[in-house]
């Protein structure tokens, strides 16, 4: 595997990486009051995106 | 009197109710959930909807509203609404509000509830009766859930279900949501059409009865009250304190204005009108009793209760025993997890040189052996620590403990001008510093739950616990003392120094911005029990699972950037210069000289990287706490989440040697060494001071957007992340000057 293509694989490793933590973040924010960090969805889901479906 | 055949019927139609609470044919029938504190009721909406909502052996385990879908035996679903636990419907805290506002139609957001089950914990009928009956004279279709009948028949309570079902005019189910026992009777009432029940409890006088009558007559018609429904409605906005937004909302201005003159009079024409409502209910209660109910519970068991309780709740034996327990279980957390941390230990050491050999040299080689299995991997060995701490935490709060716990901590707790109600939001924030905040909505007092909400973040998350772990497992040594070790005392010692400061910060703040007297705390503690297995098992998956997706998602994205980061854009003219002298050195065949080359150059590149240019400018501030601008890097990233402190550190570390996957991180963070002197980066002193710095500093900011969700205002958030990081700065720089001053660094 030539260096360049490791390069451009590394880069887009990256980019997707930012690309997914900065929408996770909207999307968590949009979603609402859920706890974003330890994951407790449970005690802190409002009621609308806590059923079940 | 009425028969069980009276007070139901089969609802026609399937379930969905034509002429709902609000006249929608395709509105599906909602069925609440309502009960004291600690009856039962998550236990019997999990059981109910198959879904996993938080329960423990203590009040106050919910404080929102939860919704989960049941199948009913017909085949057709119910919406059943999980309500948090209340003693009356005249609240004093935000939880117990959004009980009456539901039960009044009064929340904006949820339907009133087509039926309310009533949960109650049968060997305490007598008392939890109070608010059953206050729910039954509002006019609500409801059904009493006789919760822990087997506990209660055990006790040698016998109670007459018929005769308990014509006194109080309403369906009565005998269930034990633990063990599945009578849930399909209740199923089946619960796809009925259960009529409210036409008793009332208690007459009121005459002049209050007046007031309450006008006061009716004038509030906007609101779901579908009774008559007397719409009576305590009024009786309820009587007795509001004025500070309650829902019913502000509720009752048309000119009522508000005329509600304080009202008071006024009532005060002055019957002084005791307040008190009145609950004699008359309590004086029911006791008719009941008498003739529903053959024994009142006093058997065995509550002696052996009370006997065991004299012991765990004594004033000096009961914090003895606690702290030795607490003690206990983190030694247990390094033993009993450390065959199983050794393995994964090694395992990702293997695959890291497995998936090395196997890919060429280049950038990709370095991003996933140095970036993504040295990140990832280092946190990852953390599971078993968070199983087994979750494991005992699980089986105090399912046994009954955690109460006596709080009972205990009310003491140290009511000298700083809190109380034991605050010491429940703080156990829950050893697990998450969120549910912690949300929990004080159990804290009638506005002072008291904001202290206690500035004080949660102190209590170590489990987010912490990998950072104390690989810095107590790299620097302090396995010395045994008595029956502990050095280690389990150190872990015990960091979770002990954030209950300190949590007392010493409330100390402050009740003396000053929230200054306020010692609030009365009447605690119910709950009967011992064997703790629910099947609960046991699912928090400690649940809470691996958790760390294990952490790791897959936020942990592997923040590795790859900072990987990233801590490799581009390399040393330079300075950095061509070192590889020139290598080639030369490894075609000499000096290998030494070539080694030492390569490890020159890597702490170079790292040094110049941009993540390595952010920690530099860091470290004038960091550096009186005994750390260097590598450590300042995992600082910076651990604002993303606190265990990405520990893949940081490893991936640093996997970069910045050119002999990398040759030590665990614990031996690479043990030998590291300073660039410039050559001596050793970190000794014990530094490691101290570094989870000093994490027991204390404010870095997760989820935990500051709920304290801004929970207070409306950016004020006590921000106030919080500056005292807390100013606090971690000082006391980090008092342990590591002061230690150096003592010959300890």
């Amino acid at each position: 595997m030539s260096n360049t293509l490791q390069t451009i694989l590394v880069l887009a490793a990256v980019i997707a990486a930012v690309a997914w933590l900065v929408t996770g973040r909207l999307r968590r924010r949009r979603a609402g009051s859920k706890c974003d960090h330890c994951g407790l969805a449970e005690a802190v889901r409002t009621t609308k995106s806590s059923k079940s479906s | 009197m009425s028969s069980l055949s009276e007070l139901i019927r089969p609802r026609r139609g399937g379930l969905r109710v034509v002429g709902g609470p609000d006249g929608d044919p395709e509105k599906t029938r909602v069925v609440a959930i309502l009960g004291n504190p600690n009856s039962g009721k998550s236990t019997l909406f999990n059981r109910l909807t198959g879904m996993r909502a938080k329960v423990g052996n203590y009040a106050g385990v919910t404080v929102e509203k939860k919704v989960g879908r049941c199948a009913l035996p017909s085949g057709g679903r119910v919406d059943v609404l999980d309500l948090p636990g209340t003693y009356s419907l005249h609240p004093g805290s935000p939880d117990e509000m959004i009980v009456r506002d539901v039960l009044f139609g009064l929340s904006p957001d949820t339907p009133s509830p087509d039926l309310v089950v009533f949960v109650v914990d049968s060997t305490q009928l007598e008392r939890q009766l109070f608010l059953a009956l206050q729910l039954i004279s509002i006019g609500r279709p409801v059904v009493l859930a006789l919760n822990m009948i087997d506990a209660a028949r055990a006790e040698g309570i016998s109670i007459d279900e018929e005769t308990l079902q014509l006194r109080l005019g309403v369906p009565v189910v005998s269930i034990s949501a633990a063990k599945g026992i009578g849930i399909g009777n209740l199923r089946r009432l619960m796809e009925r059409e259960v009529a409210p029940s036409a008793r009332t409890f208690r007459q009121r006088p005459a002049p209050v009865q007046r007031v309450l009558d006008s006061l009716s007559a004038r509030l906007p018609r609101r779901g579908l009250l009774s008559s007397t429904g719409r009576t305590d409605l009024a009786a309820a906005i009587l007795l509001d304190d004025g500070e309650d937004d829902a019913i502000a909302r509720f009752v048309p201005p000119d009522v508000q204005d005329d509600l304080r003159v009202l008071r006024r009079r009532l005060d002055q024409s019957w002084p005791d009108w307040r008190v009145d409502d609950a004699r008359g209910v309590y004086e029911a209660i006791d008719d009941i009793m008498e003739v529903a109910v053959s024994s009142r519970g006093e058997g065995k068991e509550a002696r052996t209760r009370a006997r065991i309780d004299r012991v765990l709740t004594h004033r000096i034996f009961g914090p003895v025993i606690f702290v030795l327990l607490m003690g206990a279980i983190f030694q247990s957390v390094f033993e009993w997890a450390a065959p199983a941390m050794d393995w994964i230990d090694s395992s990702v050491s293997m695959f890291g040189s497995f998936v090395g050999a196997h890919l060429p040299d280049g950038p990709l080689r370095s991003l996933v052996v140095d970036g993504v299995i040295a990140g990832v991997g280092a946190t990852l060995i953390f599971v078993p620590q968070i199983a087994v701490l979750f494991f005992f935490l699980s089986v105090m709060e399912g046994s009954g403990y955690m109460a006596r716990a709080a009972f205990i901590m009310d003491r140290v707790m009511g000298r700083v001008g809190l109380s034991g109600r605050s010491f429940i939001p703080l156990l829950s924030s050893f697990a998450c510093a969120i549910p912690g905040i949300m929990a004080t909505r159990t804290i009638d007092n506005r002072r008291d739950r904001i202290t206690t909400m500035m004080i949660a973040p102190f209590m170590s998350c489990s987010a912490r616990l990998p950072v104390y772990a690989v810095l107590i497992g790299a620097f302090i040594p396995r010395t045994r003392i008595g029956f502990l070790t050095l280690p389990g005392i150190t872990l015990f010692s960091m979770y002990f120094l954030g209950i300190v400061a949590a007392i010493a910060v409330a100390a402050v703040l009740k003396r000053t911005a929230l200054r306020g007297g010692k609030p009365l705390y009447v605690m119910e503690l709950p009967p011992y029990r064997m703790p629910a297995w099947r609960t046991v098992v699912h928090t400690v998956r649940e809470r691996s699972l958790l760390f294990l997706q952490k790791a897959g998602t936020v942990i592997l994205a923040v590795s790859i950037i900072l990987w990233f980061l801590a490799s581009y854009p390399g040393a330079g003219e300075q950095g061509r210069e070192l590889e020139a002298r290598i080639d030369v050195a490894a075609q000499a065949g000096d290998v030494v000289t070539a080694d030492a080359l390569r490890n020159e150059l890597a702490g170079l590149n790292l040094r110049d990287s941009f993540a390595g240019r952010g920690g530099r400018l860091l470290e004038p501030l960091i550096e009186p706490l005994g750390f260097d601008w590598r450590i300042g890097i995992g600082l910076i990233t651990s604002f993303a989440a606190r265990e990405v402190m520990v893949s940081t550190m490893a991936t640093v570390f996997n970069l910045g040697e050119s002999d990398a996957g040759l030590h665990t991180l614990r031996d690479k963070l043990r030998l590291a060494t300073d660039a410039e002197t050559g001596a050793r980066a970190y000794s014990s002193l530094t490691a101290v001071s570094l989870m000093v710095f994490f027991v204390l500093a404010c870095q997760c900011m989820s935990t500051v957007a709920v304290v801004r969700r929970e207070t409306n205002s950016w004020r006590w958030p921000l106030f919080m992340m500056v005292m807390m990081n100013a606090l971690a700065w000082i006391v980090s720089f008092a342990v590591f000057q002061g230690g150096r001053l003592i010959g300890l660094g």
